[in-house]
């Protein structure tokens, strides 16, 4: 802080903050409020909004519906990313890996509407709007990218030369995956599963076209209940999604930066 | 490993090998057959086969053509991990989320020995290799020398017939390099296990093996022990691969006396024969040479050459010269045998009839890039 330079970065940085931050947590004041509005500062303060979220039935079966799709398209996301990019090095030349890794990576660059006009009229067509099976696989198809990635990356330290060991050892290829690949790309193979947790929790334009009034997710109910009416309950859950994504993402952090532990052998 | 030394090595018999990437044959018909207990070195410039055949003996990768049997039985369609054969690798490959102990004892778990059993292999793989109570760190704090030792002991845990190395020693210093040829001879012996053994340094693979099979582009050149190899050469690429040679050339003539090489207007004897008119060289190993300012007697082949340089190296002495053909040949002497030739003169060198090697004209090795032969 000695140089003027310096105070200028921190005072642009400070703008940053307050830019993208600051707009994000006034939510958590006004979903603490008692008025149904929007007012900011609220006149009062409550947690009336929150128990509307756990007792209205259809914000808490969206909430459920959100939180098990999230879950089962992470996981759907985490296999099926994972093999591609185990898979990917099995390509001896290396502008074919490429064009399938750029392949894969479509739906993270395809503006998301188009994405989901696409998916929309396939999954017409297959019967798969309004089902849980339609939902998952359509976030699933944002996430794997994300834990192609992820995994990628953990993949470029990992020594092919292992997996042989592992081989010559007697370990056949599960094995191998089990006791070696996996956990030497677990800080990968789980911050891609989280991130697609996160992308699946908050995603509202695939949702859109995938849910009917049977079935439907929390971002779709905020969005639609915020265009009817001013209903601090969207506060509640927005404060909620806010939350969760923060905890799963500091998480994913933590294990994205954490060595992996060491497993002890027998000894005398 | 002493008691329970079930571990007895097995024969290996690789038959008409053949392995290609595209149109590039990296294994091209090697036949190889190794005694149980044998410890055998694939020799080589790089590229020239030797690890390829060491993947497919370990089933890393598939032959495209011929037979593999360890003991007798027909390995060449069994996946690597139902080999039962034990790897070394050059870059060592410890699994680095698991302690030493857990790495050498990774093995025994594949093979479901129970804990009691594993622990006590464990140990004493760690004491055969000389690393007893190293056994709770982690890889990460071992040194290459350390490292190279857990990866042995890995893989002799199990007691497997047959330990296949890959440029073990490659990573390490010279010093350190020398001090693990000892301990992986003395652990051959104690193990029994028959081993083979990968590098391009013709001093290890001298130091270490009962028998080297030298590699060229792809095939076997010669197999044989290392005196056979060096006193014995068959082609002109072992001559010239392992260790250093002078190589007079001429073409091959026959009379009644027996068979001759013609040099110039030189007509030098020569042990074994060849078809008469066909280039050839005879091969005599530096040591072998005598350089002297007049022409020797009758009882040594000689020629006329000029003496180009000397070199001191303390116990030997080297001459490099320009022989008849234009080519350059080497001598060593005996620093306390001292002729009087000096460099700029013209001499002779010569040798006895039966330490020249009659070779036919053919590749020669190309010179080795980083340090070997002393």
């Amino acid at each position: 802080m000695r140089r003027p330079g310096r105070l200028l970065v921190w005072a642009a940085a400070l703008f940053a903050v307050l830019l993208l931050i600051v707009p994000t947590l006034i939510v958590i004041p006004v979903s603490l409020g008692d008025q149904a509005s929007f007012r900011f500062p609220p006149s009062g303060w409550s947690l009336r909004w929150y128990r509307q979220l756990v007792e209205e039935p259809a914000w808490r079966t969206t909430f459920g519906n959100s939180l098990l799709i999230a879950t089962l398209s992470a996981l759907t996301a985490s296999v099926v990313g994972t093999a591609a990019a185990l898979g990917l090095r099995r390509f001896l030349r290396s502008i074919n890996r490429e064009v399938v890794r750029s392949t894969l990576l479509i739906p993270l660059i395809v503006p998301e509407i188009v994405l989901a006009v696409g998916l929309y009229s396939f999954f017409l067509k297959i019967g798969l709007v309004g089902t849980l099976t339609g939902f998952v696989l359509a976030h699933a198809t944002l996430g794997i990218p994300l834990v192609v990635t992820t995994v990628t990356a953990s993949l470029a330290g990992f020594d092919p030369n292992l997996e042989r060991a592992a081989a010559s050892l007697g370990a056949g290829p599960w094995m191998t995956a089990r006791r070696v690949t996996v956990p030497l790309i677990l800080p990968g193979l789980l911050a891609g599963t989280l991130f697609a947790f996160i992308l699946s929790l908050d995603n509202l334009v695939m949702s859109l076209f995938i849910q009917t009034p049977d079935l439907s997710t929390l971002p779709v109910l905020m969005w639609s209940s915020m265009t009817r009416d001013t209903d601090p309950t969207i506060a509640a859950a927005a404060t909620v999604i806010l939350l969760t994504t923060t905890v799963v993402l500091c998480a994913a952090l933590t294990i994205l930066g954490r060595r992996t532990t060491t497993e002890r052998g027998p000894l005398l | 490993m002493n008691d329970s030394s079930a571990a007895r090595g097995a024969a290996i018999d690789l038959t008409g090998l053949r392995r290609q990437y595209g149109p590039v044959v990296a294994v091209d018909d090697v036949t190889l057959s190794i005694e149980p207990g044998e410890f055998v070195t694939l020799l080589g410039p790089s590229g020239s086969g030797k690890t390829t055949t060491l993947n497919l003996l370990a089933g890393f990768e598939k032959p495209d053509a011929g037979r593999i049997e360890v003991g007798g039985v027909d390995l060449s369609r069994t996946p690597a991990h139902e080999r039962n054969l034990g790897v070394v690798f050059q870059n060592y490959a410890l699994f680095p989320h698991l302690d030493v102990a857990a790495n050498v004892g990774f093995g025994l778990r594949q093979r479901n020995i129970d804990r009691a059993t594993r622990t006590r292999l464990v140990t004493q793989a760690l004491e055969t290799v000389d690393l007893a109570g190293m056994g709770h760190r982690r890889p990460s704090q071992l040194s290459g020398g350390q490292q190279q030792r857990v990866a042995l002991a890995r893989a002799i845990a199990y007691q497997p017939p047959v330990l296949l190395m890959d440029e073990p020693l490659g990573a390490l210093d010279r010093k350190l390099r020398d001090q693990m040829q000892l301990e992986l001879r003395r652990i051959h012996r104690e193990v029994g296990s028959t081993v083979v053994f990968v590098t391009h340094d013709q001093e290890e693979a001298l130091a270490l093996s009962d028998r080297i099979a030298v590699f060229n582009r792809g095939h076997i050149e010669q197999v044989g022990t290392g005196i056979d190899l060096y006193e014995r050469p068959e082609t002109m690429f072992i001559a010239t691969f392992l260790g250093e040679s002078t190589i007079v050339r001429g073409t091959v003539e026959h009379d009644t006396r027996g068979t001759f090489l013609a040099v110039g207007s030189a007509r030098l004897r020569v042990a074994g024969t060849l078809p008469a008119g066909s280039r050839a060289g005879v091969m005599v190993r530096p040591e072998r040479l005598i350089l002297s300012k007049d022409q020797p007697d009758d009882s040594r082949e000689a020629i006329e050459i000029d003496v180009l340089e000397e070199v001191y190296l303390g116990s030997t002495r080297k001459f490099a010269l320009r022989l008849p053909d234009g080519t350059e040949g080497l001598v060593r002497e005996a620093v306390t045998t001292a002729s009087a030739v000096r460099p700029g003169d013209r001499a002779w060198v010569s040798w006895r009839t039966t330490d020249g090697v009659l070779l036919p004209e053919g590749e020669l090795a190309a010179p080795d890039e980083d340090e070997s032969a002393p």
